[in-house]
């Protein structure tokens, strides 16, 4: 649904984007995660028409943004909070909206009334919170009844309350079918919505995981301790897991607890101790990038 | 096309913008036609050209006008939403180069009711007489009008090329009192055909254009603008 292949921007002599690679299947909610500054709005903007790639290209349903009929339709996008004349009253912002893209008027209201903003529709955005801010941009995104959507940093500036307000509402659009790629720069704000996480760094690829598979994979090692501690070792070794032998009886294997489970079972092991050592996904999220920044 | 215009219209009725120019603009003329009135001597046919003459700021209006009908997209950050409905850019600058060729045309009209409303009520007064239109003064009405449609469509077309408010407002201010008579100074071949003399030579016609064609002309530099303005807005970078 999403595509970006080798996407690079380059502002003067800052690489943004360094040869990015991003795909998003339809139907599915996507993390795109790194640290401030990793690239993120750009490759976002890139994928919109708004940045022009140094090289690579960006393409949403197999076009790129620029070239899709009806494009409001098709995508819905939030980039900035403060995209709004301060003194035209969210609904009239939607109304203008809603008129470039030939959206009848009455799916304004709709909208006002999925994001709770129907009772301070018509005062001037300038009175808005930045929360209130976030919310139109959704508002704008949905106008359409679009079946992708991008955001970025939706969470900045919502309480608690609104953070969990948002995910509900990424949760319920992802189960109607809609392809969500939501970008932010704390794992924990996605974690509990997003099927799968895209991390990058300094403008490249780190990685595309489930969030399952990230904690497991890089904070989550395996602790066993098994009489046969030598014998498991060779095994796990023999199926390419990276094993780490510990004091005495014990080892951390460098694989999920299930995969040590079966390797012992095939190979009739008798284990004592199987231990998923489960960093948080946030501890996974800065060893991932942050170990990079001191290099 | 039509929903575009839609929107650029919606964007203008939406804002304290366009109500805030036209009311400084009415002021100013009001203040003007009053001056004229008050200090003419005696009210002859003298008098008569210097009447639209006073709704002529209605120019400077509505170049600002075209300027912050463009430039307030990238002010105030719409241009996002904006290119995202429309990512023809070239279009949406199009769009409102007509809104404000529009605009300039309504903040003229509005200029010359205020002055000819006031005019006409202060010879009411006075009890004096003169005629109020003849073929001059409908040309200079004529002129106005037209001179101020094209100019707030050249408005657009600087706010597209320089994107800064500010920087396209002291840009033009400073083209109009100060490049401008410096290029005319240094090359008077060309000085009759720059676009502050092309304005001028609107109303009465010069030596070297006559009405019609200093309209052209002036036509000419505002689309050679919007277009320069649709070329780079389709391709700069929004962020």
């Amino acid at each position: 649904m999403i595509e970006v292949s080798g996407l690079t921007k380059r502002y003067g002599k800052t690489l943004a984007v360094d040869s990015l690679d991003l795909h998003v299947a339809a139907g599915t909610i996507t993390g795109f995660l790194g640290p401030n500054g990793a690239g993120k709005t750009t490759t976002l903007r890139a994928l919109l028409g708004l940045v022009r790639p140094t090289s690579g290209t960006a393409k949403i349903m197999g076009k790129p943004y620029r070239q899709l009929k009806e494009p409001s339709k098709h995508v819905g996008a939030v980039l900035e909070a403060s995209n709004v004349h301060p003194g035209r009253t969210g609904r009239n912002h939607l109304r203008v909206l809603a008129a470039a893209a030939s959206i009848p008027e009455s799916r304004v209201h709709e909208v006002l009334a999925l994001v709770e903003l129907t009772a301070v529709g018509g005062r001037r955005a300038k009175t808005y919170s930045l929360g209130m801010r976030q919310r139109l941009g959704l508002a704008a995104a949905l106008l359409g009844d679009p079946e992708v959507l991008i955001l970025d940093e939706p969470a900045n500036g919502l309480d608690p309350q609104g953070i969990r307000w948002l995910r509900d509402l990424l949760r319920s659009l992802a189960g109607e079918g809609r392809t969500v790629l939501v970008s932010s720069h704390v794992l924990a704000e996605v974690a509990q919505t997003v099927d799968d996480v895209v991390i990058i760094h300094r403008g490249r690829f780190v990685t595309h995981a489930t969030t399952a598979e990230l904690a497991a994979r890089v904070a989550g090692a395996v602790r066993v301790r098994s009489p046969q501690a030598a014998k498991l070792r060779e095994a796990l070794q023999r199926e390419g897991i990276l094993v780490t032998p510990l004091e005495r009886d014990g080892l951390t294997a460098d694989t999920t607890p299930e995969r040590v489970g079966e390797v012992a079972a095939a190979n009739s092991i008798v284990l004592h101790e199987l231990v998923a050592e489960s960093g948080t996904l946030e501890e996974a999220f800065l060893e991932l990038t942050g170990g990079e920044t001191v290099a | 096309m039509i929903a575009l215009f839609r929107s650029e219209f919606l964007k203008l009725r939406t804002t304290r913008t366009a109500v805030v120019l036209a009311l400084g603009l009415l002021a100013i003329s009001a203040v003007a036609i009053v001056a004229v009135l008050i200090v003419s001597e005696a009210l002859d046919a003298s008098v008569q050209g210097d009447i639209s003459g006073a709704a002529g700021f209605s120019v400077l209006f509505a170049i600002l006008f075209g300027i912050l009908v463009m430039t307030g997209e990238f002010r105030h950050g719409t241009a996002t939403p904006t290119f995202l409905a429309t990512p023809q850019r070239e279009r949406v600058v199009i769009a409102k180069a007509l809104a404000a060729l529009a605009g300039g045309f309504a903040l003229a009209l509005m200029a010359l009711v205020v002055v000819y409303l006031i005019a006409v009520t202060w010879l009411l007064v006075t009890g004096e007489s003169i005629l109020l239109f003849d073929e001059d003064a409908l040309r200079s009405v004529a002129g106005l009008l037209a001179a101020s449609a094209i100019w707030g469509a050249l408005g657009v077309g600087v706010g597209a090329v320089v994107r800064s408010q500010v920087g396209a407002m002291i840009g033009a201010l400073v083209y109009f009192l100060i490049l401008e008579g410096l290029i005319g100074a240094l090359l008077s071949d060309i000085s009759p055909y720059l676009p502050g003399a092309a304005l001028e030579a609107i109303f009465e016609g010069s030596d070297e254009l006559s009405s019609w064609a200093a309209a052209a002309l002036s036509l000419g530099y505002a689309a050679a603008f919007c277009i320069a303005g649709a070329f780079v807005t389709a391709r700069r970078d929004v962020s």
